[in-house]
């Protein structure tokens, strides 16, 4: 593209919050920074993520693909858990070269509190040091230990959904898709949290924001060439890796998915919800005026956040029938 | 956005956190944001509730930037506050010992919610203004401070001018204000610029912490007009504007007056005769004045003075006349 299109404006409240955090968090990431964003933005211990909350966490070495190595798992679980609720399987966000089990976890403890449901988030390995599949086969690992699990970890193995932001919604909808393609195991739905979904970021979108924002068009490079190499943009990309490849949405379940109108995933999450229903296939999808790329976790007070989490809480519930 | 809170309360306010603030609040000021935009910021940003009051309205929200049902203000100086342009406080409600941060943020919150409540009502903003400036009960500061906001050069001359609320709206900052003679519209105007409209009374001229005093002496003089003097200039009044503010302040209670009103409702006339006899030099003068035939307004003038107890035809009885006439204009006058 020779002109770069303006970009949607920012809502005002999440605007002014950019200009407060600036230099905390930068539009553009590039490779030589991950060592110190690695440690900038490592989670709160998980004690204190969970301080003066009713919510137990334990943690698991679990199998990981064959010939892999072990896994970690967090459970999270209410302090007066009673079985029989819904399982929620998390893929934490990070560009798919950061972040931790914990990163983002607020969504899914919400909904432990509220349905009593049974949480498992995955610890899997990061590109570069390990590309794809690397990921995206941890974290079907984790889904099929999870499912396994049902009635250890104390939740119904007919009510588990995948819930995933960013990377982490990426890696979700990868994992949906072998589940439907490897035949095991069933999900009741999957939650898609602006979902990093299309290697080749050439969208609209993708070139709108540049050097702006959050998670920018050259982040958007950074982590998916240290996910695939040079294998990125050619052919040799499966769809679990870039699912914005699969040409076939058929036989996933209920998804929904979300995406801020000012962010670089805007088009091809777009994109992934109408290939949905032009199969025939459920999905609700809301694009949120003026949001840039997480902005429901950095200002979780703004009023597009509070209405954000709100609706996919409630959608989740009607889901789940809960 | 809480760990914001942790991280400005840590901080030093003379560091570049007060600039973030700054910045904070300058955005949402930019984006046009709603009162409780605002007011969530400065929750946030402190990690306490904060509120806003005005005269018509008051709004609070809690730590997280939730609003709260509030109904009534708090006390004045219950909490930490602050003024807002337009009369209004801004609040925030801090238990135990103030942050580092938070009077700048209260005092970013104050200067935004002005500029908020400015651009939702500007007109309402300048007539506020205009009121309070004109007003001789407010306060000195208030009245400063409504002035600054016409931006009126401290050390310019100014002249408030009185015209029927009716009259055609003026140039220059206005309001229309109830007065004891109906709805009279108060302009404001520089000194060199002053161009009453048709029917107008013009004010002293002033600097603009006396404007309260030229619209008082302007209003009296737009009393005193008449379809004949349509525009008076208070200047031009001499001691009979302290006359006719005593009259104001007594009720305007005298024989002369309760005379005079008997002999204009006794005869149609008889004001235009008066008028004319206290406008010119000589009787024939005024004759020529009322349209009347020299011996006609001879005879006139002496019934008149019959039935107002003294002769206007002296010297001290038209200046008693034009005292008179001008307590009946002021008692008479009414607009709208």
């Amino acid at each position: 593209m020779s002109v770069m299109p303006k970009r949607p404006p920012f809502d005002v409240e999440l605007e002014a919050v950019l200009a407060l955090l600036g230099d905390e968090i930068p539009s553009t990431v590039t490779p030589d920074m991950l060592d110190s964003l690695r440690i900038d933005q490592a989670s709160l211990p998980i004690a204190e993520i969970i301080a003066n909350r009713p919510i137990a966490h334990s943690e698991r070495v679990i199998p990981g693909p064959d010939g892999q190595p072990d896994l970690v798992v967090s459970i999270f679980t209410r302090t007066d858990h009673v079985e029989g609720g819904p399982g929620f399987y998390h893929i934490h966000g990070g560009g798919m070269i950061m972040g931790d089990r914990h990163k983002g976890i607020d969504v899914v403890l919400e909904w432990v509190e509220l349905m009593d449901a049974v949480a498992v988030s995955v610890e899997y390995r990061l590109a570069p040091e390990h590309p794809d599949p690397a990921p995206v086969e941890d974290c079907y690992a984790g889904l099929v230990w999870t499912a396994e699990n049902a009635d250890e970890l104390g939740f119904d193995a007919r009510r588990l959904m995948i819930v995933g932001g960013s990377a982490g919604g990426g890696l979700a909808a990868g994992v949906a898709l072998m589940a439907r393609d490897r035949g095991t195991p069933a999900l009741v739905g999957q939650v898609l949290i602006y979902p990093m979904l299309d290697d080749r970021n050439a969208t609209v979108s993708s070139y709108q924001i540049d050097g702006e924002g959050v998670w920018d068009r050259r982040s958007n490079d950074t982590g998916w060439d240290a996910l695939l190499g040079d294998r990125r943009k050619t052919d040799r990309v499966s769809i679990y890796a870039s699912p914005s490849r699969a040409t076939d949405l058929s036989g996933l379940p209920p998804t929904f998915i979300e995406v801020g109108t000012t962010e670089v995933f805007r088009d091809e999450d777009v994109a992934y919800a109408s290939g949905i229903w032009a199969v025939g296939g459920q999905a609700e999808l809301h694009v949120w005026p003026g949001g840039f790329h997480g902005f429901d976790l950095t200002a979780p007070q703004a009023a597009l956040s509070v209405i954000a989490r709100e609706t996919r809480t409630r959608w989740v519930r009607r889901t789940l029938g809960v | 956005m809480q760990e914001l809170v942790g991280r400005l309360t840590a901080l030093d306010p003379e560091a570049s956190e007060s600039l973030k603030v700054i910045a904070y609040f300058d955005v949402l000021v930019n984006g046009h944001a709603s009162m409780e935009v605002l007011l969530r910021g400065a929750a946030v940003l402190g990690g306490c509730p904060a509120g806003f009051a005005t005269d018509r309205i008051v709004a609070s929200v809690d730590a997280h930037g939730k609003r709260l049902p509030t109904v009534d203000a708090p006390e004045s100086g219950r909490w930490m506050e602050h003024a807002v342009p337009g009369g209004a406080r801004a609040w925030m409600e801090r238990e135990g010992p103030q942050h580092a941060n938070d009077e700048m943020i209260l005092e970013r919150l104050a200067i935004a919610l002005g500029i908020m409540l400015e651009r939702s009502a500007p007109q309402a903003a300048i007539r506020k203004a205009v009121e309070t400036v004109i007003d001789f009960e407010e306060s000195p500061e208030n009245r400063r401070t409504a002035a600054s906001r016409l931006r009126l050069d401290p050390l310019g001359r100014f002249v408030v001018i009185a015209e029927p609320a009716s009259s055609p709206s003026a140039h220059g900052h206005n309001t229309v204000v109830v007065t004891p003679a109906g709805a009279v519209r108060a302009v404001i105007t520089a000194e060199s610029e002053r161009a009453p409209g048709s029917r107008a009374g013009v004010g002293v001229a002033v600097h603009s912490d006396e404007l309260d005093r030229s619209w008082a002496t302007a209003l009296t003089a737009l009393r005193l007009t008449s379809d004949r003097e349509p525009v008076v200039w208070a200047d031009d009044l001499g001691g009979l504007i302290l006359l006719m503010d005593a009259a104001e302040a007594r009720g305007a209670d005298h024989a002369d007056l309760a005379a005079l009103r008997a002999a204009i409702d006794g005869s149609p006339r008889a004001l235009s005769v008066l008028e004319a006899v206290i406008h010119t030099d000589s009787l024939r003068a005024a004759a020529t004045e009322a349209g009347l035939h020299h011996s006609t307004i001879q005879a006139r003038v002496a019934e008149l003075s019959s039935t107002l107890g003294f002769d206007v035809r002296t010297a001290a009885g038209r200046t008693r006349l034009a005292i008179a006439l001008s307590l009946y204009r002021l008692v008479t006058n009414r607009f709208s």
